[in-house]
């Protein structure tokens, strides 16, 4: 018989752990070697024991669980962490994909999901709740509808000046009254100009209204047309 | 007071009883409501004339104990303003001139119409005195007025040194003396801008909110003040024509002391805002104990449920059934709880910030009620807000959408949010039915939307503005722009600004 997997049950709730503990004891692949409350006391007890698996809350009284995975897989890369949660909001699912975890299980689906999940990251494999799929589903079919996404980033490299002077000229001030109003040269001004036209690629006056009008920089009328 | 303006107390000093009635007659004849008193000598009236109120006094020059020029000294020595009449049996040129010189109302000779002259003399300076009384009471009751107003009023002449002020005015500035004000000009006044001072050289009046700063009077010492700091006025200064013989134009001041209202505003606003940050405090607490100890109990006893038979060999069939039966009751409670937990407060705010956020809520939000919603951001990711603009941008959006739901009957709904420095701007709109804006702010509209109202008060309490554009059939578009603390703007050390 193959030696049972590690595991280390990361949850604040002692209930909540024992129940696991008790889901986990019925199985022979794996052994429940120690349990923590904190993200501080996963971390130690992760690099005393160093378990194979480990099965992490989100909520944890002191840091979050996703903070706390990053943390235990940059010591201990072989370890897989499923993340059991109470969370069922896609923003959760990806950032703990992000922090390196390889599987995901919302904890009212535990007695189903958490042994599956466990046999899955421990192949190596990633695991998703199947309660969770239309969350994810419905994420991923609306993110090409985001296409402004591209033009909005550059948006954020404007400096704070430049994004007041793109307000300004869209809203029709010229560079000579803006220079006035910010208390800079008119010159300072054409350079912002300049600078913003180029960060956008932006081409004319026109486009930069549209563009303004576009982020809701200015006014536009909405439901004429 | 009324009596004495009815009556009319005369006084007559006459030595010789014939003419002394002859005078009594032609008074009465002509006016009936005179009282009179009858003195032979001025010894007798001068010790009846301090307890009795006389209106006219009429004496002879020739008294037996001293002329009438005499008792006119005397009268004007003990301060007297009753008016005087004096007759004479024969004109005297230089009489009359020292008694003209004296103050004497009227100089009247015994001729064949003194008679008739006399009486109508006397009635003349009953109507002038009418008169006076009835401008000295009204004189009295402006100077009521002007005393006890709680406005401070000042009356400056056209060079800016002030005539006369109230004792509100005094108490404004802590003026305890008003003769140190007398060589204050209020053209020298540092707290007046000098854009209010050149409209008042233009002669055009002026109206301001000043904070008027009380250190700066007393470094520069333009008068002397007990109060100190600063104290917030409304002020009115407009130019005013005659105000006396010795002014033919000035300026009228009007204060009012608004300090304590400020503060007392101010107390409502921190008050407000403390309540607004203990609502959220405690759903986040509501919120926290719902996803974190309720549901995850729900969901021990849930598992325990799905457990149950584990051990249990072979379960009659019925009892399965209704294991499996609870278990979906379980399951559908911790959705609701969730879902409660969610709606009280957003979950991953601090953890994924206000964009992701507020796009989640409008799916849900779609999701639930139909209402198609484009959400869109820019610039907010690069900025650190405020956990309390963050929460309070996130419940305007939650407060916009239900007012959407509630009142709008709208297929579409449009939410942007841009950072853009110094502010941050956020345009909720839809395609709804609209409403009237004037009517609404003049709470004409049967509905209270009390929904808009809270969020001005939101927006008020981060310094923002918002500002409603509707009409009816075509929409409500709200733009909110709430300022950016500039400390806190990530992005400000990349300024170029040379």
């Amino acid at each position: 018989m193959a030696s049972k997997k590690t595991v280390l049950i990361v949850d604040d709730h002692p209930l909540f752990r024992q129940g696991i503990k008790a889901l986990l004891d019925k199985q022979s692949e794996y052994e429940v070697v120690d349990e923590a409350g904190t993200g501080k006391e996963a971390i130690q007890k992760a690099k005393k024991l160093k378990p194979e698996l480990v099965v992490m809350d989100i909520s944890l009284p002191d840091q979050n669980g996703m903070d706390v995975t990053r943390e235990i897989l940059s010591f201990l890369p072989e370890t897989r962490v499923l993340i059991l949660s109470m969370h069922s909001k896609i923003d959760y699912i990806a950032e703990s994909f992000q922090a390196g975890a390889t599987g995901y299980v919302v904890k009212e689906s535990a007695a189903s999901g958490l042994i599956k999940g466990l046999d899955a990251i421990s192949k190596g494999e990633y695991f998703l709740d199947s309660s969770l799929s239309q969350e994810v589903a419905n994420r991923l079919m609306e993110t090409p509808t985001k296409k402004t996404k591209v033009k909005d980033l550059a948006y954020g490299a404007l400096t704070p000046r430049e994004q007041e002077i793109l307000r300004l000229l869209a809203e029709g001030m010229t560079p000579k009254t803006i220079a006035e109003k910010l208390f800079i040269s008119p010159k300072t001004v054409e350079n912002h100009r300049a600078s913003i036209m180029s960060k956008l690629d932006l081409h004319s006056t026109i486009e930069l209204v549209r563009y303004a009008a576009k982020l809701g920089l200015i006014d536009v009328d909405l439901w004429k047309g | 007071m009324d009596d004495k303006a009815k009556t009319l107390q005369v006084a007559i000093i006459e030595d010789e009883d014939a003419h002394y009635f002859l005078i009594e007659r032609a008074i009465k004849n002509k006016i009936p409501f005179s009282s009179i008193h009858s003195f032979k000598s001025a010894g007798e009236f001068l010790e009846k004339f301090i307890e009795t109120s006389f209106d006219i006094i009429v004496t002879d020059y020739q008294l037996p104990d001293m002329t009438g020029i005499e008792l006119l000294e005397i009268l004007n020595n003990e301060g007297n303003k009753i008016p005087v009449i004096m007759v004479t049996g024969q004109g005297n040129e230089m009489v009359a001139v020292r008694a003209m010189k004296l103050g004497v109302w009227d100089y009247l000779v015994k001729s064949n119409d003194f008679f008739t002259l006399l009486p109508l003399v006397i009635e003349k300076i009953s109507r002038e005195r009418n008169l006076e009384i009835s401008l000295r009471k009204s004189e009295e009751r402006f100077r009521i007025v002007f005393e006890n107003s709680p406005i401070g009023i000042g009356l400056y002449d056209s060079g800016g040194y002030p005539i006369e002020t109230n004792k509100a005015l005094m108490n404004i500035f802590g003026i305890c003396d008003s003769e140190n004000l007398k060589k204050s000009n209020l053209f020298d006044d540092a707290n007046i801008p000098d854009s209010i001072k050149s409209k008042l050289f233009n002669s055009e009046s002026v109206q301001a909110e000043l904070s008027y700063n009380l250190e700066l009077i007393k470094s520069t010492g333009l008068y002397d003040t007990n109060k100190s700091g600063n104290i917030d006025i409304d002020i009115l200064i407009k130019k005013i024509g005659t105000i006396d013989d010795l002014h033919s134009s000035g300026y009228l001041v009007l204060v009012q002391d608004n300090t304590e209202r400020k503060k007392a505003n101010e107390n409502i606003h921190r008050l407000s805002q403390q309540l607004l940050a203990a609502q959220e405090m405690e759903r986040q607490m509501i919120s926290r104990d719902l996803h974190d100890k309720i549901a995850q109990d729900l969901s021990m006893l849930k598992i325990g449920n799905e457990t149950l038979l584990d051990d249990n060999g072979r379960p009659a069939v019925d009892i399965k059934k209704r294991i499996l039966e609870q278990t979906n009751i379980l399951q559908s409670i911790i959705t609701a709880v969730r879902d409660m937990s969610y709606d009280l407060r957003p979950p991953g705010l601090d953890q994924f910030g206000i964009g992701s956020t507020i796009y989640q809520y409008c799916k849900d939000f779609s999701k639930k009620t139909q209402l198609a919603i484009d959400y869109s951001d820019a610039g907010i990711d690069n900025i650190y807000l405020e956990p309390d603009i963050e929460i309070n941008l996130y419940r305007l959006v939650q407060e916009g959408l239900n007012n959407i739901r509630k009142h709008a009957n709208a297929g579409h709904a449009v939410i942007k949010l841009v950072a853009s420095y110094p502010n941050i701007i956020l345009r909720i709109e839809d395609n709804g039915m609209g409403f009237d804006v004037k009517k609404r702010l003049a709470g004409l509209t049967k509905e209270k939307r009390m929904g808009l109202r809270s969020m001005e008060e939101r927006v008020s309490l981060l310094d923002g503005k918002m500002n409603v554009t509707s009409h009816p059939g075509k929409g409500t578009k709200i733009l909110i722009e709430i300022p950016l603390k500039e400390k806190k703007y990530g992005l400000k050390e990349n300024s170029t600004d040379s």
